[in-house]
């Protein structure tokens, strides 16, 4: 747990006099309730994003480093010397940001991040902790240890020098490792970002749902990773291990659709039909043993494999006790095989082309797609090398780009014109994004070869076919044109052409057992991948002991603020998907298919909702890092008796932090304003601390 | 009122329209392909049409190498104003008179670049590109370019 205890801004501006003439800010906050109140744009919110840029959580608003900030603190502000004056505009040179902060055991340091600089050397990616509280930094005798953390960047939550690990470190919490799809090894922490959305509710995306600001960064059901974290509940561990399994017997199942496949593929080969293939994947052995060939040997009548291997060994031995028969004897039979033969021959050719057409498209997308790797392979080269150009110095990036006559500014990018300038991914985000590309087009260029392949071997198989056709054909037209007394030649030919198709339906009998050991050994797989996720046992009697509390808890507030939407029995928090952990509506108590509590919930009553919610995590959360702070908890004309609840709840929860920022003087709904005095009158004057901004002034003044 | 607000979302762009990249090449051309060290605009141009593709390139490699006498339709490069306006504010190029036509001239700094990103051999495949097209006189550009064929 952390609180914070102070927050500055320091500001350098164009009109300072010398580099002690600061402007800027400086609140001090306390355990319990804060109120941050003032009327419209006078810094609520400059105030509000200063705390998360200095904990290193712009991300939460939606940007990288300074961006996230408003330009009050990194190009210009205005200061007005009274109420009839003129505002004067100050620019500005430089400027950072100072948090005081506190954990458990009081040790209280100080954050430091800059938002622009004049040098080089500071990063504004960089947070320096001092071992100091800020009132005693000025002691000279005592110079406090500080350290420098990198905010974004590879590993900031992992990394010995990452700011979250540092931060996480510094509140005592351990961040669980949680199955992660992004990660190569399956894991990664549950990143102190995504746990920040449940803490701090930002004004405008914020009370659109729970941790509506939460960064994606691939972690596997994030929000109810959350909450699993913050109540301190087993299934955290439990889960995590879960999803490994299942991501386990996903692959498996997928191998089961590929065996499945090339059954599909035999049956083309052999021009047989294999029967009884489970699609699905099963663990019972007799569905396995179960598939079996069959052959057509007309168009309704179909025999076993054994059945027709008889046939063709039947056929070989007729042919070969009988004398070998003259051409005249067997002439209208001759005939007739004649016209069927080259029937069958015309129609596999036509086959054979059509198919060909489909092979020559897929090797002509093939062909394409490893052009375009070439592309990107280029690219990402001379990305890379432009990147180095710049990091060697050879040439300096923030070098001259003005005209040294006209001062006009030489654009260093050639798409943008005057009128239009299109936004770019800077160099090093185009080449992760050439990466990812290339990642596409390699996964595409290898299952492309891999249908290529098969469908060669199929090809190679329709010709050998075509020609066994053709040399039968020219046998038997040979037959009808030779001698009646001559001996046929094409009773030879069939008899070689039976004992090699004896011989295919042997290799076939090899493959289909072969396919359906391989199947029974993914079935054992998936047994045993079963048996472990089982013994996970669900989760345990203590989350439900702690889940039931959170409940009464998250219950009691929210109708302590006035909700109205559902009666209380039909408000519950869900213990499965979906909407795991969070509140759904039920019609009546069994009602099996759960609501999302947003739709069945008037837009104020959501509003509630968070309020509840992430008061009821606050409290009874283990390992919530024991502040929260709201953005206008004011929103969707709620009305002020509910406020007031709130702030009242708020006071009330006095070992932790709650910092909220509320405007005045503003019309909450059609009857009411909110009023500050009205919004604390039930308050006691030593269970919260009030900052009120000035009604003239903004809030950057000079220090 | 719902207040809507859009995000411009970056895209990928091709490292052809980074300025710098193009100046890198820019002090190639003129280091490799021009006489004196110094190249004409109609040069400066014609070798990055060449470096587009690799038809366009074998276009010029075969002019270059007196295999070929004429020239397909070919246009100028996009940006070079802004390149060059680049590279003159660097000091990485200067304008000097020839005759009657203006050519750009490599400075020493730029001369510096090519060198030291030849040291780190960063860019080889384009700048190897460049070394094989050679010094192109300016007459045999000048006369090929009066005698466009279709392929």
């Amino acid at each position: 747990m952390f609180k914070i205890n102070k927050l500055k801004a320091e500001i350098l501006s164009d009109k300072s006099e010398n580099i002690t003439d600061l402007y800027g800010f400086e609140f001090q906050f306390e355990s319990g309730l804060n109120i941050i109140a003032g009327p419209n744009s006078r810094g609520k919110t400059t105030i509000n994003t200063c705390i998360y840029y200095a904990l290193g959580m712009e991300e939460l608003l939606g940007a990288h480093n300074e961006k996230a900030l408003d330009k009050a603190l990194k190009e210009e502000f205005t200061i007005k010397p009274s109420q009839e004056e003129e505002g004067i505009n100050y620019k500005v040179q430089s400027s950072k940001i100072l948090l005081e902060i506190e954990n458990d055991n009081n040790e209280i340091v100080f954050l430091e991040r800059y938002i622009t600089t004049d040098t080089e050397d500071v990063k504004t990616s960089n947070i320096t902790v001092y071992n100091s509280s800020l009132s005693s930094i000025d002691n000279e005798n005592d110079t406090p240890h500080k350290a420098v953390y990198f905010v974004n960047s590879r590993g900031n939550n992992e990394d010995i020098n990452g700011f979250y690990n540092w931060l996480s470190s510094f509140m005592n919490l351990e961040l669980p490792m949680v199955s992660n799809n992004s990660r190569t090894d399956n894991y990664s922490p549950l990143y102190l970002q995504t746990i920040f959305s449940a803490l701090f509710i930002e004004q405008t995306k914020g009370w659109s749902d729970f941790f509506a600001t939460m960064p994606f960064f691939g972690i596997t059901k994030a929000k109810e990773k959350i909450v699993e974290f913050l109540l301190g509940l087993n299934e955290i561990r439990l889960s995590t291990e879960k999803d490994v399994l299942n991501k386990e017997k996903n692959l498996i199942t997928d191998d089961w659709k590929r065996k499945i496949k090339a059954f599909s593929y035999l049956e083309k080969q052999t021009s047989s039909t294999i029967v009884n293939v489970p699609q699905e994947l099963t663990t019972d052995k007799s569905e396995i043993d179960k598939i079996n060939v069959v052959f057509s040997t007309s168009e309704e009548e179909k025999v076993t494999f054994s059945q027709f291997m008889n046939e063709k060994m039947e056929m070989i031995k007729e042919l070969e006790n009988r004398p070998i028969s003259t051409i005249k004897e067997n002439r209208e039979q001759t005939i007739l095989e004649f016209t069927k033969q080259k029937q069958e021959y015309s129609d596999l050719k036509e086959y054979i082309e059509k198919f060909e057409d489909k092979l020559r498209i897929d090797k002509q997308q093939d062909f394409t797609l490893k052009n375009q790797l070439g592309i990107v392979e280029a690219e990402i080269k001379d990305h890379i090398n432009l990147q180095k150009v710049f990091s060697e110095n050879i040439i300096n990036k923030n070098g001259t780009n003005q005209c040294p006559t006209c001062t006009q500014p030489v654009s260093t990018n050639l798409i943008n014109t005057r009128n239009i300038s299109i936004p770019q991914l800077t160099l090093d985000e185009n080449t992760n994004f050439l990466r990812s590309q290339k990642k596409i087009i390699q996964t595409s260029i290898k299952s492309l070869i891999e249908t290529i392949g098969e469908k060669e071997v199929l090809l190679n198989y329709f010709k050998n076919n075509l020609r066994q056709k053709e040399t039968l054909i020219k046998s038997i037209s040979k037959d009808l044109i030779s001698d009646d007394r001559a001996f046929s030649e094409s009773e030879i030919v069939k008899k070689l052409q039976l004992e090699r198709e004896i011989e295919k339906l042997e290799d076939l009998k090899g493959s289909i057992s072969d396919l359906k050991a391989e199947l029974e050994a993914l079935a054992n797989q998936y047994h045993n991948n079963n048996i472990q996720i089982n013994a996970l046992g669900e989760s345990e009697v203590e989350d439900e002991n702690k889940l039931s509390s959170f409940e009464t808890k998250y219950k009691n507030f929210l109708f302590g603020f006035g909700y109205e939407s559902n009666e209380k029995y039909q408000i519950t928090i869900n213990r499965k998907e979906p909407f795991k952990y969070f509140p759904v509506y039920k019609n009546h108590r069994n009602d099996s298919v759960p609501q999302s509590i947003r739709i069945n919930s008037s837009a104020s009553d959501f509003v509630r909702n968070i309020w509840a919610y992430t008061l009821a995590l606050l409290q009874n959360g283990i390992n919530h890092p024991g502040i929260i702070m709201f953005d206008e908890p004011g929103q969707h004309r709620t009305n002020l008796s509910s406020l007031k609840a709130l702030f009242k709840t708020c006071s009330e929860i006095e070992e932790r932090q709650t910092i909220i920022f509320t405007s005045i003087d503003k019309k909450l709904n059609d009857d009411e304003d909110i009023d500050l005095d009205l919004l604390i009158e039930d308050l006691e004057s030593d269970k919260y601390q009030l900052i009120r901004l000035d009604n003239l002034h903004k809030v950057i003044r000079k220090l | 009122m719902i207040d809507i607000k859009l995000d411009q979302k970056p895209i990928s762009i091709s490292i052809r329209y980074n300025g710098y990249y193009k100046v890198v090449l820019l002090l190639g051309i003129i280091k490799h392909c021009g006489y004196g060290k110094k190249a004409s605009l109609e040069l400066i141009h014609i070798v990055f049409w060449s470096l587009r593709n690799d038809n366009n390139y074998q276009v010029l490699l075969d002019i270059s190498n007196q295999v070929r006498k004429n020239l397909i339709p070919w246009t100028f490069e996009h940006g070079i104003d802004e390149v060059l306006a680049l590279g003159l504010i660097n000091g990485y190029i200067e304008r000097v008179m020839v005759g009657q036509t203006l050519e750009i001239k490599i400075t020493e700094k730029g001369n510096n670049i090519i060198n030291s990103i030849n040291q780190f051999e960063l860019f080889q495949d384009e700048l190897q590109k460049i070394k094989n097209l050679g010094i192109i006189p300016k007459s045999r550009l000048t006369s090929a370019n009066q005698n466009w064929k279709l392929l």
